[in-house]
């Protein structure tokens, strides 16, 4: 959140002031032909897979087919544009028709057919989209600041480099949901697609005085009512002007006139099946190795899991705070859509628990010994016993805090004691290490002091970095990274992050703040 | 340990007559609304304020908005039953802050003017010898301890100590002068330089002309709490200037802290009229007024609202949801079905207030529990 001015303020109240007299969303409707006969003919074959469509045989097609199927209608982008990366997908096409002649041979027919529709859009250079947006811009030249806002956040560096190509469009602002929720006004807003594929906050708090809405006619979109309240003393903001295919009905699936629910086009996120990929069975049995995370996507197709420990948290970059705020650290509960975080993209492991054992020098591996034999025998209980066993066991000694969400703390890498002595002590006499306990609890303080010590440093060092860096490039192209020279090599990567798992998932704790890159059609469900 | 000298008292013969009418209407069997005083704020009048584009400009009509509805919220007082009101912006920018400003505004109307002089005199006399008090020399703040009071040739004194050697006797009318410490304190200092009373006298007298400045500012009251991002509302409500006119036309600068007065962005010494509290908290705050419901706590987000609500039962709550944040459709969710588990009746703005455009509100009236 910004600090900002009455004066800034005011522009948004504007806004909504002009809002009554005038429209502020106006919606287009885009036709293609051959987009069309794929969008509803890709439908009409998963219908006629029936429960077919759930085997693995056709999964990695189908999810194939429906990001393109998206990203052709979310982007002002040439059908044959390489970011699309359709000739990957003509390879996938031909190895299932291969197999399905003795897999499915019903559907050959049926598939060759998608294929031939498939083909129609992925060869032609249009861009009914682009050539929409852009004579859009042409009749209203005197309406700028401009700015165009998509939904497909994989595209939006091959978006930005074509923006900036082409001379009637460089000076179109191509923003994010999260820049349109500052107090910022443009006079013209383009969106790309359908309003539930944003935050609500794109329409019922716009921040453009005309927001231009174009979507496909194939695809039935909507605008929700304003109204957050169950009764409003007084109604409302600005008005929307929904949009709605004259003639659809729910149950017509014909190529030329029916349409589809525009959220049925939007990319599920497949969060189990992206965790899985990751994490293979193996790792998630062992009890004594896995913590709780969540999963983030991140911008570029990237993903990472952050601790959801209490103590667990990440550095954040905030490019429109004040120069000594623009780093913080924050849980992960805090973390949302449109914020930058810090990942360790090289060198591997904690990065404050590196630059710790730095600061330690020889003493460091001594003392990481020290917490590596106290943590590996407390593993070894919980191996043996189970983790409510040895949670129960632990509680009888006298150390009430021993949850299994603690227990599952102390064990990790990233805790270095317990809060209390006393507890300590008592974790040390159950797991046979009484008479070091003191020892251990001093050597223990001596990491913790250097971790904080560390992590001190490494602000201050960001800090140096970020007040350097060029922040119109992190807000275009989602992510930026950072080499930290005095911090014991290794670099540290801000990415945007996109999504936020609804779950948790419990994971190898080495996989925490990993950034990985996720298998792209594991986002469409 | 801070001490409230005074708090809003809910007896009838502070409320204005619109108000009571409200509250004997809201009790009557299952009524459907409740209509807010249409007569314009109840407490004393605050000026017109002016923000700063370049030149000087009359605070848009959202921001009056927000201000009314603070007063009117404010002045709703019932003895068992209590104003929810939910706000729904575009921006989170200055709503709270302004809310808080109208409703600390209306309050400051309660013994705006300086009680009975008589009456007060003898309440201090009677405070145990050692008590810390506060003296007002000029614009300066004074620390002091009371001595106990004595008999001087016919008339009756309080002895006051305030710096080393240096002893005061108070006939009734000065000891006007002297109010109750904010903060315990055992000893004063031999020197004292005294703290700034009225950082932007000027600007409060004329943002409220028929206040008492002095008065105002020299005693502590819990009328309203903010709950939300500190570092946002500080810069709110110390940093950004705001300007009003005096009676002789002449535009004056002071910040919303000058009316406001909030405890945590002062030193210890001062007197308050409200505070912020962080949202972002992980626990309760120990905190000597967290015992204390004010009248209003203002939730400033979703988040704060969510968080935190459940420890302000007995207080008015108004909570500004921004539409920009994540957690808006939760707190909305939260809201709504407080509504329909909760409402006795719901409250009607005054016809002569109307929302701002890109604003949405509700309320209702729930019982205290």
């Amino acid at each position: 959140m910004n600090r900002v001015t009455v004066a800034q303020a005011e522009t948004v109240y504007r806004v909504a002031r002009h809002g009554i007299g005038h429209r502020l969303v106006a919606s287009h409707s885009i036709s293609d032909a051959n987009l069309r006969h794929f969008a509803l003919g890709l439908r009409e074959f998963e219908y006629r897979l029936g429960p077919a469509a759930e085997d693995q045989f056709w999964i990695p097609l189908l999810r194939r087919l429906k990001r393109h199927r998206f990203e052709w209608s979310a982007a002002p982008l040439p059908f044959n544009h390489e970011s699309f990366g359709s000739a990957d997908t003509d390879h996938l096409f031909d190895q299932v028709i291969a197999s399905s002649e003795f897999v499915y041979p019903d559907h050959v027919q049926g598939i060759h057919k998608l294929q031939g529709l498939f083909s129609e859009v992925a060869g032609s250079q249009a861009s009914p989209m682009g050539d929409a947006m852009s004579q859009l811009l042409r009749d209203r030249p005197q309406m700028s600041p401009r700015a165009l806002l998509i939904s497909a956040s994989r595209l939006l560096r091959d978006l930005q480099a074509r923006l900036l190509a082409a001379p009637d469009l460089s000076t179109l602002e191509l923003v994010t949901p999260l820049a349109l929720a500052a107090e910022v006004s443009y006079d013209l807003l383009v969106v790309i697609g359908a309003p539930t594929w944003f935050p609500p906050h794109v329409f019922s708090a716009p921040r453009a005085y005309e927001t231009h809405l174009l979507h496909y006619d194939w695809m039935r979109v909507r605008i929700d009512k304003n109204s957050l309240f169950l009764s409003s003393s007084a109604a409302a903001g600005p008005e929307a002007q929904a949009a709605q295919p004259p003639d659809a009905k729910a149950v017509d699936r014909d190529a030329t006139t029916g349409y589809l629910q525009a959220d049925d086009v939007l990319p599920k996120i497949d969060w189990l099946a992206i965790s899985n990929n990751l994490a293979p069975a193996h790792e998630q049995g062992d009890v004594a190795s896995i913590i709780e995370a969540r999963l983030v996507l991140l911008a570029n197709g990237f993903g990472a899991f952050l601790d959801t420990a209490d103590h667990a948290a990440v550095y954040v970059i905030d490019p429109e705070a004040p120069d000594l705020q623009r780093i913080r650290r924050a849980q992960t509960a805090e973390i949302a859509p449109g914020m930058y975080v810090l990942l360790r993209s090289e060198g591997g492991g904690d990065y404050v628990a590196s630059l710790a054992n730095h600061i330690l020098g020889e003493r460091a591996a001594r003392l990481r010994g020290i917490q590596h034999e106290w943590k590996e025998l407390l593993r070894q209980k919980v191996r043996a016993s189970g983790i409510s066993q040895v949670s129960g066991q632990l509680r009888e000694l006298g150390l009430l805090r021993a949850s299994e969400g603690n227990l599952r703390n102390w064990m990790s890498a990233g805790s270095l004691r317990t809060e209390d002595p006393t507890d300590f002590n008592t974790l040390m006499r159950f797991l046979g290490l009484q008479e070091q306990s003191n020892a251990y609890w001093e050597a223990m303080e001596i990491l913790d002091r250097a971790h904080r010590k560390a992590g001190f440093h490494i602000r201050r060092l960001l800090i140096r970095e970020v007040l350097q860096a060029d922040f119109r490039q992190l807000e275009r192209e989602g992510q930026m990274d950072f080499e930290l020279a005095d911090a014991d090599g290794g670099s540290l990567t801000a990415f945007r992050v996109e999504q936020v798992s609804p779950d948790s998932s419990r994971i190898a704790h080495f996989r925490v703040g990993r950034p990985f890159e996720v298998e792209r059609d594991l986002w469409q469900g | 340990m801070d001490r409230i000298v005074s708090r809003r008292p809910l007896t009838a013969a502070t409320v204005e007559p619109a108000v009571l009418a409200s509250r004997v209407r809201s009790t009557q069997a299952i009524p459907e609304v409740v209509a807010a005083s249409a007569e314009g704020p109840a407490g004393p009048a605050l000026a017109d304020l002016y923000f700063q584009e370049g030149e000087w400009r009359p605070l848009p009509d959202w921001g009056k908005f927000f201000i009314r509805l603070g007063s009117l919220v404010a002045e709703f007082s019932a003895a068992d039953e209590r104003l929810i009101i939910g706000v729904a912006v575009p921006t989170r920018a200055f709503a709270a802050t302004l809310v808080a400003v109208g409703a600390v505004a209306c309050l400051s109307g309660e013994r705006a003017s300086a009680p009975d002089s008589q009456h007060h005199f003898r309440a201090l006399c009677k405070l145990p010898t050692g008590t810390a008090v506060t003296y007002r020399r000029g614009n300066k703040l004074l620390r002091g301890l009371i001595l106990g009071h004595v008999t001087l040739e016919g008339g009756e004194y309080l002895s006051l100590m305030v710096g080393s050697g240096e002893k005061l006797l108070l006939n009734p009318i000065l000891s006007m002068k002297v109010q109750l410490a904010a903060r315990q304190f055992t000893q004063v200092s031999a020197k004292q330089h005294g703290l700034e009373i009225l950082q932007h006298g000027t600007f409060l007298r004329a943002t409220l002309p028929e206040v008492d400045p002095y008065y105002f500012a020299m005693q502590s009251r819990f009328d309203c709490l903010l709950n939300g991002n500190v570092g946002l509302l500080r810069h709110e409500i110390t940093l950004t200037p705001f300007g009003a006119y005096t009676g002789s036309g002449k535009l004056t600068e002071g910040t919303l802290q000058d009316l406001l007065r909030v405890r945590r962005f002062f030193g210890a010494d001062h007197h308050f009229r409200s505070e912020v509290f962080s949202s972002a908290r992980a626990k309760s705050d120990s905190n000597s007024i967290r015992d204390d419901s004010p009248p209003l706590v203002v939730f400033d987000g979703a988040s704060a609202f969510l968080k935190w609500r459940h420890e302000w039962e007995k207080s008015a709550w108004i909570a500004i949801l921004d539409r920009t944040s994540m957690l808006t459709l939760a707190a909305a969710d939260t809201l709504n079905q407080h509504y329909a588990e909760q409402r006795l009746s719901d409250w009607q703005m005054p016809n002569d207030l109307s929302v701002p455009p890109g604003i949405e509100v509700t309320g209702y009236v729930v019982r205290k529990t």
